[in-house]
């Protein structure tokens, strides 16, 4: 793998969230470095996508602390990161080549990874099927230009033969990125990862093996992994 | 610069497009009735821009995933209201010069 010449690193820390009395979110750290693939496990409701949408300064938290490169940024730009929301973003109206022209990003790639969908070109994203949407949108976002990419539940909606291109892409990706992705093929994400982290306990915990997911609550025992 | 630009007109041109038949009609109507047309001018323009503009954005774009898609293209909230504003000033000169050639 070879990495561009500047290794940058995105923290987030002291994460305060909450929604009028119920704390969602409670000293969190997590740390994204470029070169490398943060994998985020947690249970439904834990507060992976608030704080994804936090680092996008999508949601205003109560208190968090972002750094990059270790200089505090009161927000980040969309050449630093960028984000994959669960639900498609992309407006219906406009055309697939238009969203791949808003991005800077070759068609023809996307016809080499995706070749049964290079005849969508010209097609509106509303008169796609969500799951065409969701390849789409993966595409642009892992191609186009930024230091990091947070992808929120990317192997949602996707055949399987696609999640395993998607899995490549990310690999590929991450030459050049810092990349943090969060779904709950968690055998997707473990298989991805460079780093796995798992929301528990309104907080993110760094696993170091795979039993820790039972320890917190995210896996069952006799789950195999 | 100019990418923003035509993204932000890509999000308020249905906007855009209803306010100019409205503001053309009622500039045409103003001219023709020999009603004074600053005062309609002002009005027309400091209700607009100041209430319905910030408004109709928060209910057109805020609340919206579509924000996303912007916001990962570089726009931010408050650049889109912005944007409206300078194309809200724009059209009224556009379309107040365009009804007194009409008339």
């Amino acid at each position: 793998m070879q990495l561009s010449n500047n290794i940058h690193t995105l923290e987030i820390d002291s994460v305060e969230l909450s929604f009028n009395d119920l704390e969602v979110l409670s000293g969190v750290y997590l740390k994204i470095v470029t070169g490398e693939i943060t994998g985020l496990l947690g249970l439904n409701g834990c507060g992976k996508t608030c704080l994804m949408r936090i680092l996008f300064d999508d949601l205003k938290a109560k208190n968090r602390c972002i750094m990059l490169d270790s200089v505090w940024q009161k927000r980040l730009s969309h050449k630093q990161v960028l984000y994959l929301p669960q639900h498609s973003s992309m407006p219906k109206g406009v055309s697939v080549k238009r969203v791949f022209k808003d991005f800077n990003v070759d068609f023809s790639g996307f016809c080499e990874s995706f070749p049964e969908s290079s005849h969508l070109k010209d097609a509106n994203i509303g008169d796609l099927s969500g799951g065409e949407q969701r390849i789409v949108e993966i595409y642009v976002i892992l191609k186009a230009k930024s230091k990091f990419v947070m992808l929120d539940e990317p192997f949602s909606q996707i055949m399987p033969i696609h999640i395993e291109i998607i899995k490549a892409l990310i690999i590929e990706a991450k030459s050049s990125k810092g990349i943090l992705v969060s779904d709950h093929t968690f055998r997707n994400i473990i298989d991805i990862s460079d780093s796995l982290y798992v929301m528990a306990n309104r907080t993110v915990y760094l696993t170091k093996s795979n039993e820790d997911l039972v320890r917190y609550g995210y896996l069952l025992p006799h789950h195999t992994l | 610069m100019f990418k923003k630009v035509s993204l932000a007109f890509r999000v308020f041109r249905c906007y855009l497009l209803i306010v100019s038949v409205i503001l053309t009609a009622i500039f045409v109507f103003v001219i023709y009735r020999n009603i004074e047309i600053d005062w309609v001018l002002q009005t027309s323009i400091i209700w607009r821009t100041l209430i319905f503009a910030p408004v109709l954005y928060w209910f057109n774009l805020a609340k919206k995933s579509e924000f996303v898609y912007y916001r990962n293209l570089g726009l931010s909230k408050l650049g889109l209201i912005i944007y409206i504003f300078i194309f809200d000033i724009l059209l009224t000169i556009a379309i107040l010069n365009i009804s007194y050639a009409i008339i």
